[in-house]
């Protein structure tokens, strides 16, 4: 027997999908035809009319409660995975000057993960632009560009980060939260010994950073903080465009 | 629809989950395993409900994600007997290109959902079991529809190849 919320196979109804759209109260014109003389379809719609079990509630908001503060547990443990690699860092390091946008002349790979705030990092050496895989080097002279997917934020702000001083501002701005996008800046590595380290902040507003408690890894509800280190040797050779 | 905001966390589960329970409830025929992929999905659409506003990229978005989640746990093998052997029969009947053909062995059948592409499963179940329009399916998995045509082909000549096998 066919469940409930089920209706006879047929190359003439409507997909389930467009069925749910007219459930939730946006049916195409051949679904509001197909539904006035189609039985079946008027049942599994009328199906998913009726009020799931209200006992569930309270359970599923219990759920969505513990994920979100699995998440935020998550982003505080790699926060502090970060910090310390940030606070062993002994050189001072810049991420200085504007440069031209670099053409990118390789697909890119999708490093973040599913449904989270993500971050792909550029490195421009010569002509040859890479994606960055989290462990290669930088070298004075590269440039840096940066594409973010937003993942429903609406502002992305990129900060470099020196030891001692307030991190410095280098990009902040609105981003469609469905869409990827590659910020219109881009940043030349100086050629100061250290590491780069940048810091990306996802949120729906301004905001006001907040260091003293990013940097312990506390990051407030509707905020997300990446940090990334890029390790640095000396001035790129021009000819090891191929290997950055 | 109500705007997905905390405020209409109720409104938002009596108008939404009914879809996203019977989308798993035609995915996985154990009731429970059914009800928590749709708690599984609910969770995930409550965390990213700012990317869902309207009935389109809702369910787009619904049928997406519990597809994906299905074949991950397939491939876990975290979900029951019952379940599993309705998604194998589900790809069984998707892969028979007539009414005669069928997987001679269980174990070859298993490799269908063990194997098997993400991507092309993914395509498949919206396809024969959701009865998608190829349109739909590159709507939902965000690819062009002759990549779709492409995936479920692969599909085809992969189940094939495994009863010529078996």
């Amino acid at each position: 027997m066919m469940p409930a919320n089920e209706r006879a196979p047929s190359a003439t109804h409507p997909s389930y999908l467009a069925l749910d759209r007219a459930a939730l109260g946006s049916p195409s014109s051949e679904v509001t035809e197909h539904l006035a003389d189609c039985e079946d379809c008027q049942q599994y719609v009328a199906g998913l009319r009726d009020a799931p079990q209200p006992a569930l509630v309270a359970p599923l908001r219990a759920r969505i409660e513990q994920a979100f503060h699995d998440r935020q547990k998550k982003r505080r443990l790699r926060w502090i995975g970060a910090t310390s690699t940030l606070l062993a860092a002994a050189g001072v390091l810049l991420v200085i000057g504007r440069a031209k946008p670099p053409v990118v002349d390789q697909p890119s790979s999708y490093v973040g993960a599913k449904g989270l705030s993500s971050v792909w990092i550029y490195v421009k050496r010569g002509s040859a632009t890479r994606l960055w895989d989290g462990k290669q080097a930088v070298a004075g002279g590269d440039r840096l560009r940066i594409k973010v997917d937003p993942a429903g934020y609406r502002r992305v702000e990129v900060y470099s980060v020196t030891n001692g001083n307030a991190p410095e501002l280098l990009y902040a701005g609105s981003v469609a939260p469905t869409h990827s996008v590659t910020l219109p800046d881009a940043w030349e590595i100086d050629s100061e010994p250290g590491e780069e380290r940048l810091m990306v902040v996802f949120s729906n507003g301004p905001v006001k950073p907040n260091w003293s408690h990013w940097l312990r890894g506390e990051v407030e509800p509707g905020i997300v903080v990446l940090p990334f280190v890029l390790p640095k040797r000396g001035v790129a050779s021009p000819d090891a465009s191929s290997d950055p | 629809m109500p705007p997905l905001d905390e405020s209409s966390f109720e409104d938002s589960y009596r108008k939404v989950f009914p879809l996203v329970l019977a989308k798993c409830r035609r995915m996985l025929r154990g009731d429970a395993d059914a009800m928590d992929l749709a708690q599984e999905v609910f969770v995930r659409l409550w965390q990213h409900r700012e990317l869902v506003q309207d009935p389109r990229t809702l369910t787009a978005w619904l049928y997406r994600v519990s597809t994906r989640l299905v074949i991950d746990r397939a491939r876990q093998r975290t979900l029951g007997q019952e379940s599993l052997r309705h998604l194998q029969e589900t790809l069984e009947d998707a892969a028979a290109h007539d009414a005669e053909a069928r997987f001679a062995s269980r174990s070859k059948l298993r490799s269908v959902l063990a194997d098997f592409p993400e991507n092309e499963l993914e395509a498949a179940i919206l396809s024969r079991l959701d009865q998608l329009t190829h349109a739909e399916i590159a709507e939902v998995v965000g690819a062009s529809e002759r990549t779709v045509r492409r995936l479920l082909g692969r599909f085809d000549e992969r189940c094939r190849a495994l009863e010529e096998n078996s």
